[in-house]
């Protein structure tokens, strides 16, 4: 049991876990967490990747290129009804088919359950795409034949894609509680909201929409299966292979030993290749129906209907306020559009959405209900920075709004509400850098020159706007990691991880190299093998690759470093506690002449020797308890727009980001500028049109679904980087991935207003969305 | 029908192809799952091609010729990928919209996604894995690699073959023509800022 000690934030005293006792890994390695202004020789600086000159090359291996020898090709054959039992399959033309190998349905491959209520292929679908068959054929071309060959007789039923038509009574109920996730509204209250709106001067009230963003990853979605000598190998399109390996062995009864997943690089996840999908799971009976190894991937089409997608929203926020701007009430309800079957796409829907709101400003009194509703579509899923990022694209609008009504410049107004105090569970933030990236934001980009009225040239106005970030992050999991120390000096770091290609192998290489002191290039990554790695992170969602992973790493790193020690000790003969390391040599620090270099004691090591590899084993334990970790930034954008067309192009951006502290300061920068470009598309243009009929996208391509193009990218993208010391972990990483979306959409839209005295609450705020603001503002 | 070197009448520009094919291809995709079939109880669409008609074909790449016997349907992108195993051509869309499959046809950067094996033979083609010289990087490669200009990497060939047909024909680039000349290639991670700065900083060494 660690010590507990008690500190006081906001004039509140809070009893918490001291982190110097908590921070220690297991079997009682003690390692602080960096000092604050400790010089740092590998942490904090700009490296490049480290997986990188295979991507620049083209050798890079994708689970999209892996081809194996009696390699076969497979496809799906998906429901073309909304609702509907089958009553007739007919597959025996598909089976006759020259080149096809296999073609299975619930007519043979029985009833290999996928969840609790449904089976892998269905015979009674409950959207457009769910699956009926497989077919595995020598060419994709002849699968493709093959499933077309294949005739469906359906008995069609009544179904329902609109979410408030879903809501009525009278609508095709899709489950047994109703079309309301598990019967009811989720709310979550705190103080008392009547005495709260009775306390207000001012009180506001608005709805705002957001658009199904579809993660849209240029590698699609897939995998190549091998199921041979009972052993399932799978080269998987993932984010983690410990989660994939895991869901794979339990949906196909497998022990967990029997399976094992593979990934080297990942052409995109963004919250979408977590875990496993029905593809998985048909590619793995078709190899074990053929014998060969099956490569199964969707194509674009299959990827935008079926792979997931960020919900649709309506969310209503009502907020009292005093004169002062200090929040005195928050009634927000979001209702969010949820998929056919009873899944987890059902909690991203609603559930997921509302944290900001909940625990960005300080506010005493607040009700917020989530309401995910059941369509006849396929289920949404965690796209980066899921919910927050929905939540604060209407919040921060909101936010501005109220600025505007109270007389308070944004910034202001967001200030006098900070709290540096998570308020669902009243626990203090081990870091809150929010004030600072305001600060430094407003700075950098020249807020205080901000004019309330735009500046006119012609059709064109430009404003500017500004929104806060939120992400939240995690009490961290146990993770662990191995350094391995080769004969030749060769440091390994040893970690399970997939290869998002955010750039974890060179973070975790700068972190090895930091604590035990050997150059960067000396250190390689073994990672991408469920098998040949320890379980650093079961998959790389919710920004915490870094903070879950990085600490693990240290521990590894430390632990090698005192085993190296101890044989430099045996070396020099001297005693352990003698033995000094500095800039790559080792010496006795009573006879300082006894000295021998890194490589010359590594060189004790290897079989030859009568000695193994060195393995240095690290665990990361949980936070010290009593505080929470989360995530702020700032960001701000200029825009220009063009009253004759109402396009809204974005000038420039200053994006300041509090995530502890950066390790790479060059990574760090990729993924706040990607980040916000993907804001910036779903602020501006991203958004999943279904036909509201049958539900099918109608845009389900590149081309008119609107991912930014290098046309769309504003010339200056400026990243500040806000390093706050926090103590959660080692390393002081708080994570990043996400929080870079989640500004841009209130930002843009608060710049729009801006420039032009027009509000669209509408996400994506398209040309003609704006062209009938204005009018109607005219 | 076998093709022959040089068919004039075979040679096709993207867009005249995507003219002819696109739509249809896009349209027949989506068929084959099915996804589109208009009524319930109407039969499938019959397959495409009866039997299989195969030609062979001959192909220059990266200065090598291959010598090959495919089904006449297959485009580069895919004949490149799985008769090669030249795997650095990636596809993401399969209809000329991503850029993950840009090689260089004679000088040009075009989406071998939507050209078909058969009609480039006799053509220059040059794939990102042609582009390293004896083991050293091309510029663009390296500048890549400096200014972190890719994230998960899968748009990358494509975006450093776009930008070397470009440099290949533009001395000292202005940023907004850079844009242009790379925006065919869609980047889902948004590294474009990087990306922009390597092509400028190779620009500046070719």
């Amino acid at each position: 049991m660690a010590a507990m000690k008690q500190i006081i934030v906001e004039g509140k005293t809070y009893t918490v876990e001291d982190e110097s006792a908590a921070l220690q890994g297991e079997g009682g390695t003690m390692l602080a967490p960096w000092g604050k202004n400790e010089t740092l020789k590998y942490v904090g600086k700009r490296f490049p990747k480290k997986v990188a000159r295979e991507k620049v090359t083209g050798e890079a291996k994708y689970a999209y290129d892996v081809q194996l020898p009696g390699m076969l090709h497979a496809r799906v054959l998906r429901s073309s009804h909304a609702n509907a039992k089958l009553l007739d399959l007919e597959t025996s033309a598909a089976e006759k088919l020259p080149g096809v190998r296999a073609v299975l349905s619930h007519k043979n491959a029985g009833k290999q359950p996928w969840d609790r209520e449904r089976a892998v292929f269905k015979d009674h679908v409950r959207l457009i795409g769910d699956d009926i068959a497989a077919v595995a054929a020598d060419t994709e071309q002849i699968a493709d034949d093959a499933v077309r060959l294949i005739k469906v007789k359906y008995e069609v039923l009544p179904h329902v894609i609109d979410v408030r038509e879903a809501m009525r009574p009278g609508a095709p109920k899709l489950q047994p509680y109703g079309n309301i996730w598990e019967g009811k509204p989720k709310v979550y209250e705190r103080g008392d909201l009547a005495k709260g709106f009775a306390a207000a001067d001012v009180v506001l009230e608005e709805t705002y929409t957001t658009s199904e963003q579809h993660h849209a990853c240029l590698e699609m979605h897939g995998c190549v299966a091998h199921w041979q000598n009972g052993m399932l190998t799978v080269w998987d399109s993932t984010q983690g292979v410990h989660l994939t390996r895991d869901l794979l062995a339990l949906k196909l009864r497998l022990p967990i030993s029997k399976v094992r997943v593979l990934n080297e690089h990942l052409g995109g996840g963004f919250g979408s290749k977590n875990g496993v999908k029905e593809y998985h799971v048909i590619a793995a009976m078709l190899s074990r129906a053929t014998g060969s190894p099956i490569r199964l991937f969707l194509d674009r089409f299959e990827t935008f209907l079926l792979s997931s997608h960020r919900p649709l929203t309506i969310q209503k926020i009502k907020a009292g306020f005093k004169k002062d701007g200090a929040l005195t009430a928050i009634d927000y309800e979001v209702i969010g559009r949820g998929g056919a079957w009873n899944d987890r796409g059902m909690y991203w829907a609603a559930p997921a959405v509302g944290s900001p709101t909940n625990e960005l400003y300080k506010c005493p009194n607040l009700r917020t209900t989530n309401i995910p509703v059941h369509t006849n579509l396929s289920s949404p899923g965690a796209c980066r920075g899921p919910g927050n990022t929905e939540n604060l694209f209407a919040l921060e609008q909101f936010m501005d709004e109220a600025a505007e009504k109270l007389d308070l410049d944004p910034i202001a107004l967001r200030l006098k509400n900070f709290t540096a105090v998570y308020q669902p569970k009243n626990e203090p933030y081990f870091s809150n850098g929010l004030r600072e990236s305001y600060e430094a934001a407003a700075k950098t980009f020249g807020w205080q020159r901000r004019k309330p009225k735009s500046t006119v040239e012609g059709t064109k106005r430009r404003g500017i706007g500004m929104s806060a970030v939120h992400w939240h992050g995690f009490e961290g999991e146990p993770s662990q990691a191995l350094v391995t120390i080769y004969p030749d000096g060769t440091v390994e770091v040893n970690v399970g991880i997939a290869n998002l290609g955010v750039g974890a192998q060179v973070i975790f290489a700068q972190i090895a190299a930091e604590e035990i002191d050997v150059p960067l290039e000396m250190v390689r990554v073994a990672y991408g093998d469920s098998a040949g790695t320890p379980y650093t992170i079961n998959s790389s969602y919710g920004s915490r690759t870094t903070f879950q992973g990085g600490p693990a790493v240290r521990m590894a790193a430390a632990d090698a470093k005192q085993q190296l020690i101890a044989l430099a000790a045996e070396t020099l003969k001297v005693p352990v506690a003698d033995v000094q390391y500095a800039g790559g040599v080792f010496a006795a620090k009573s006879q300082p002449e006894k000295k021998a270099n890194f490589k010359e004691v590594t060189g004790k090591l290897g079989w030859m020797q009568g000695r193994h590899l060195l393995i240095g084993k690290g665990k990361r334990l949980p936070n010290p308890a009593g505080r929470k970790v989360d995530i702020f930034g700032a960001q701000m954008v200029e825009v220009e727009v063009d009253t004759a067309s109402g396009n809204v192009k974005v000038l420039r951006a200053v994006l300041a980001h509090d995530s502890g502290r950066p390790i790479n300061t060059l990574t760090y920068e990729s993924q706040v500028q990607g980040g916000f470009i993907q804001g910036l598309g779903m602020a501006l243009y991203e958004e999943r049109i279904l036909d509201a009929e049958t539900g099918v996208q109608l845009n389900a391509n590149y081309h008119e679904y609107g991912c930014p193009t290098a046309l769309d990218i504003p010339d200056q993208v400026t990243v500040v980087p806000i390093e706050t010391h926090d103590l959660s972990n080692n390393i002081n990483a708080k994570g990043l991935g996400e929080p870079p979306v989640t500004g841009a959409g209130g930002a843009i839209a608060n710049a729009l207003y801006n420039a032009t005295g027009v509000r669209i609450r509408d996400y994506p705020i398209t040309p003609s969305k704006v062209l009938q603001a204005l009018r109607a503002a005219v | 029908m076998a093709t022959t070197k040089g068919d004039e009448r075979l040679r096709m520009s993207r867009r005249s192809f995507l003219k002819g094919m696109g739509v249809g291809a896009a349209t027949s995709t989506a068929l084959a799952t099915g996804l589109v079939k208009p009524r319930a109880g109407k039969a499938a669409v019959p397959p495409l091609v009866e039997g299989l008609s195969y030609v062979p074909v001959e192909l220059k790449i990266n200065g090598r010729r291959y010598a090959l016997t495919i089904e006449a349907r297959r485009t580069l992108a895919d004949v490149l990928r799985t008769e090669l195993n030249l795997t650095g051509t990636k596809i993401g869309c399969d209809r000329a919209e991503c850029g993950a499959c840009t090689v260089i046809v004679d000088g040009r950067a075009m989406y071998g996604c939507s050209l078909l094996a058969v009609n480039v033979q006799g053509r220059e083609i040059e794939t990102i894995e042609g582009l390293a010289k004896n083991g050293r990087l091309h510029p663009l490669q390296e500048a890549f690699i400096e200014y972190d200009a890719y994230q998960c990497g899968f748009c990358t060939p494509g975006q450093i073959l776009a930008g070397k047909a470009f440099l290949d024909k533009k001395k000292s680039p202005t940023l907004a023509e850079v844009k242009q000349a790379l925006s065919g290639n869609i980047c889902r991670c948004g590294a474009y800022h990087h990306i922009f700065e390597a092509v400028l900083a190779a620009a500046k060494k070719l």
